[in-house]
């Protein structure tokens, strides 16, 4: 699933705007960097893609609030209420290429019989959301992520497509992985500095009897050491991992190619550490996930939760402000790895980096949502 | 002990190269460091815009940082450029300036890389929904039409050669000594003697006057050498590869696919309308540059993707590079 263009009205900080996400050649990007300055509408572009797919994708995230009254772009009136209330509007331009809509018609025919799968023959959908939401016939509101139209009309269940992948494997509805490789979903990074949280994440369970520090016993998988934890048992339990199955590896590889000469050495059990931990290696010196430095979270972070869990191909990845937490050496590092994680993903991030900014410009991959001096 | 400053990027060495801060060098630095290097060392690109601009931007960041400079080669001779680079790095470490090396491309310009089979092909291709033997044969009708041009050049590249070999600014104060000398018992500053300094001025001058009337440059011997060479050139020939303006060769290939195949005119509906370029040569250039902005990353991360099974010597060129950067010392 790839997105062509967004238009967006009357959303938070944007007006009216339309971004394209396609090169002059009319191939849609595989990185677009959006930068400005402070309150040009570089969150509001991802948020406003997220709340408009959210809903049908069955992508949950408490990273954007649910849209309220106080998202509505609304100018402020001389003396009264504006007479007619503007409302959002967001306009997706998505892209379904010949082999996911192979795959998501096999998912659905196999997973949710009962879903019928239109026509797409050239594998475009117009996907159109609004807010405040409409009402049905009865008076009563529609959900807030109802999508309102789609053209063609009939196109909301090929967004089921991952979402019913992912729990058809897991229940063992079908044993092709490949299927699920190769549909798309989304997957937002917010710019939110709660990171240790992320990283580290809640216990589960408690052991009174170790002498480990109570956050590092038994995490589960909502955590990024969690995830690092449980792709590492997969990679030792299953008897034949294949190697593109061996996520552990990917993110090893990963983690190496944009931090080097750091080293991600995977979750390990040592005699001093019986609980285990994701450990890392630099210069000599090992050191567990929660003494690494908060740049090396964020990395390892992107890592594993392109992951798991399914790793994430022909995806739309939205990352806000990636610099944050980053040396501008290892930003470099990150724009030059982003397209090389995963197959066919479309990154598409928000920055104030002037590495970023360079990095995406050389590559004619730079939309500038305003300048910090505007012309009189 | 080291020059402390205020270095305003991050980057452990800086390359500086020609071209713009979007150009084909940067670019290209940008992703082969990269994936090369890594950030060990970190190396920060500063495209200069000219060979003269990179002695300047050198004054500037070379005291911060170590630099690695690469020049276009432009009609230079091996020889003759590898005079030049030492000649300018011997006159930076002058300055205190830390150069790792000073070199110039081994072809004309970094264009010039860009035309190797394995790279050209695959992305004129897929840009313009061609084949193989449409792109050579556009590349045959251009080069013989654009051989006067390169040699006509080359022509002035070498009576330009020839007038630096002579410019004064070096020549008249060449020996003198026009700065104080500070006299630590006296703490004061001892101004230069002047009588030596004209006595010397005039000698200079009179030399040089001598030099100057003594250029002999054969322009239009040196067209017609190469003018015979380089009229015939075709596709399976190499050497317009590496000594022809590559810029030059890519701009009219530009012209010659767009003109047949047609582009986009937006990026939208991707329809593609023939172009026509009977324009004048501002109007051309203009109407060229959206087109060699949205080639120019794919050429170069083809070039990158590519680099290493392209030509021993292309290899053999950037391995060298590599290995200059890498063995600094940080």
């Amino acid at each position: 699933m790839k997105l062509r263009k967004v238009r967006i009205e009357n959303f938070r900080a944007i007006k009216e705007s339309e971004i394209v996400f396609a090169d002059a050649l009319g191939a849609i990007r595989p990185v677009t960097v959006l930068a400005g300055p402070n309150g040009s509408g570089k969150t509001s572009v991802l948020f406003a893609i997220v709340q408009a797919l959210r809903g049908v994708m069955g992508y949950r995230t408490n990273d954007v609030p649910e849209p309220e009254e106080l998202d509505i772009h609304s100018p402020l009136s001389m003396g009264g209420l504006s007479p007619i209330p503007p409302s959002i509007s967001v306009t997706l331009d998505i892209e379904f290429d010949e082999e996911e809509r192979v795959a998501i018609r096999r998912v659905m025919a196999e997973v949710s019989p009962e879903e019928r799968l239109g026509d797409l023959p050239n594998g475009k959908v117009r996907a159109v959301w609004k807010y405040p939401p409409e009402r049905y016939p009865d008076g009563t509101l529609k959900p807030i992520w109802y999508l309102n139209r789609t053209e063609p009309r009939d196109a909301v269940p090929w967004f089921h497509g991952r979402k019913n992948a992912i729990t058809g494997w897991t229940s063992r509805k079908f044993r092709d992985r490949a299927l699920l490789d190769k549909i798309g979903g989304i997957y937002l990074f917010p710019q939110d500095r709660s990171l240790r949280s992320r990283v580290m994440g809640e216990r589960v369970s408690q052991d009174e009897e170790s002498t480990a520090p109570a956050e590092r016993k038994g995490r589960d998988t909502s955590s990024v050491w969690g995830v690092l934890e449980y792709l590492s048992n997969y990679s030792r339990s299953a008897e034949h991992v294949k190697p593109e199955e061996n996520w552990e590896q990917r993110i090893r590889d990963g983690f190496n190619q944009i931090c080097a000469p750091k080293e991600y050495l995977g979750f390990m059990y040592r005699s001093d550490d019986p609980l285990g931990a994701p450990y890392f290696k630099d210069n000599g010196r090992t050191y567990p996930l929660d003494m690494a430095a908060s740049g090396e979270q964020v990395i390892i972070e992107y890592l594993a939760r392109l992951t798991y869990p399914s790793p994430m191909n022909h995806s739309i990845v939205l990352i806000d402000e990636p610099e944050i937490h980053l040396h501008p050496g290892w930003i470099r590092q990150l724009y030059l790895a982003l397209p090389k994680i995963g197959v066919g993903n479309q990154y598409i991030l928000t920055t104030h980096s002037t590495e970023l900014y360079a990095a995406a410009a050389r590559d004619q991959a730079l939309i500038e949502m305003g300048q910090l001096i505007e012309a009189n | 002990m080291p020059y402390l400053s205020a270095y305003p990027r991050a980057g452990q060495i800086a390359l500086l190269c020609e071209g713009d801060l979007i150009g084909y060098e940067a670019t290209l630095f940008q992703k082969w460091t990269g994936t090369e290097l890594g950030t060990a060392p970190l190396v920060d690109i500063w495209p200069c815009g000219t060979a003269t601009s990179i002695h300047g931007v050198s004054d500037a960041v070379g005291r911060s940082r170590p630099i690695f400079v690469i020049e276009d080669r432009d009609f230079r001779s091996a020889d003759e450029s590898r005079e030049d680079c030492a000649r300018n790095q011997k006159d930076r470490e002058r300055r205190s300036i830390r150069v790792i090396g000073w070199s110039t491309w081994d072809r004309c310009e970094i264009e010039n890389y860009l035309l190797e089979p394995d790279v050209l092909l695959p992305v004129f291709c897929e840009a313009f929904g061609c084949g193989d033997e449409d792109i050579i044969s556009a590349i045959d009708e251009i080069l013989p039409s654009l051989a006067l041009f390169q040699a006509g050049q080359y022509a002035m590249s070498r009576a330009r050669r020839l007038w630096l070999l002579t410019d004064p600014a070096g020549a008249l104060l060449s020996g003198l000594s026009l700065r104080p000398q500070w006299n630590d018992r006296e703490r004061r500053p001892v101004p230069p003697d002047e009588s030596a300094f004209r006595t010397g001025l005039d000698r200079n001058s009179k030399t040089w006057k001598e030099h100057m009337n003594a250029i002999e440059c054969d322009v239009v011997g040196d067209f017609d050498a190469k003018f015979k060479l380089w009229k015939s050139c075709q596709w399976r020939d190499n050497f317009w590869r590496i000594d022809w303006a590559g810029k030059e060769i890519l701009h009219w290939l530009r012209i010659a696919m767009t003109s047949r195949f047609g582009w986009p005119v937006d990026a939208e509906s991707a329809k593609r309308e023939t172009l026509s370029w009977a324009l004048s040569r501002d109007k051309r250039e203009a109407q060229d540059r959206p087109i060699e902005a949205a080639l120019r990353p794919r050429m170069i991360n083809q070039f990158v993707a590519k680099l290493s099974t392209l030509p021993k010597g292309i290899r053999d060129e950037f391995g060298r590079i590599k290995t200059a950067i890498k063995s600094h010392q940080i």
